[in-house]
């Protein structure tokens, strides 16, 4: 059932190694060095499948954070 | 990272269109950046790039044999993860789960069941988050020469969004803290009589495009022989290609 109160984001996936202590590592532009992101997840291949995705949350969702009133 | 294992995300839904319609401001400059080779990069944003540990304690019930009853003890434990700084607030982005006893609780069963006891609901507590930012050792061209002497921080949580898994966290007082020898890690680093800083990573907001060259740093974990999960004190990049830049999670 869908939320309006917290709609649906979007993420990037990437084809890249990730192990357990890089969550929150920044991911760059290999070209400029700037950041577009950060480690969230990874989503194994399903049966049959042989690679995995590397979950990334944009720079966007988290200045939407950064930006937002403080909590409590 | 075992939260990272959240199957919730796996949704493969394509709607990309509705997404990436170019809402939202870049906070920083957009123009053309000289381009780096992948070296670079890497240099160029490591000097940003934090250890996180996060010490945390809770409860677990252990189930009564036919010497002991059962009984409820407190445990000790660290978390690990990776962050970036990305103001001169020293204001630190990270994952949520993390630094959120709520999405650490799957992670800490597991280990728990494991161990043949029950994690007690609700008794994760974070006591510390320290923050370890690798200064810069600058040569007289500017360039990190290599990584060490490690400013130590205590961090708290400003901002979290648990549903999106993203937390800020602030170093309001930047003190020195004890390391696991009890000895006071310096909280700055200086460097020829002047305090080294950690550099403020460079953030873009425009997505990139499938096929882009990426690259990540971070301080993974490892198992070891024996089973016991340890971080890797020693700043590691990976490197790959943006496969979808219009994923929608839920």
């Amino acid at each position: 059932m869908s939320q309006p109160d917290l709609p649906d984001f979007y993420v990037y996936l990437a084809n890249m190694h990730v192990n357990h202590g890089q969550s929150g590592g920044p991911v760059f532009n290999d070209g400029d060095g700037r950041v577009i992101g950060f480690v969230d997840a990874f989503l194994n291949a399903t049966e049959g499948g042989n690679a995995s995705e590397t979950v990334i949350v944009p720079m966007r969702e988290v200045l939407r954070l950064i930006q937002s009133p403080p909590q409590n | 990272m075992s939260a990272i294992l959240r199957g919730t995300i796996a949704l493969f839904v394509a709607t990309a269109t509705l997404i990436l319609s170019g809402r939202g401001q870049s906070s920083q400059p957009t123009e053309q950046l000289p381009h780096l080779s992948r070296a670079d990069a890497v240099d160029k944003i490591n000097t940003s790039v934090v250890l996180i540990r996060v010490s945390i304690s809770y409860e677990a019930s252990i189930p009564a044999t036919t010497e002991t009853p059962s009984r409820v003890e407190t445990f000790n434990s660290t978390m690990g993860g990776t962050g970036f700084i990305v103001d001169d607030e020293w204001h630190i982005v990270t994952a949520d789960h993390v630094v959120n006893p709520n999405l650490m609780k799957a992670e800490i069963e597991q280990i728990e069941k494991g161990k043949g006891r029950t994690l007690v609901t609700g008794s994760i507590h974070v006591e510390q988050i320290i923050a370890a930012a690798l200064s810069p050792i600058v040569d007289g061209a500017k360039n990190p020469l290599f990584y060490g002497s490690p400013m130590v921080f205590e961090a708290r949580v400003l901002k979290q969004d648990e549903r999106r898994d993203i937390a800020i966290l602030s170093a309001p007082t930047i003190k020195p803290v004890k390391n696991q020898y009890g000895a006071f890690v310096p909280a700055m680093t200086f460097i020829h009589g002047k305090a080294a800083r950690p550099t403020i990573a460079e953030l873009q907001v425009q997505k990139p495009r499938a096929g882009d060259s990426i690259s990540v740093s971070g301080f993974p974990a490892f198992l070891a022989t024996n089973g016991q999960t340890f971080q890797f004190p020693e700043l590691i990049t990976d490197s790959g290609t943006i496969s979808n830049a219009t994923h929608v999670s839920a």
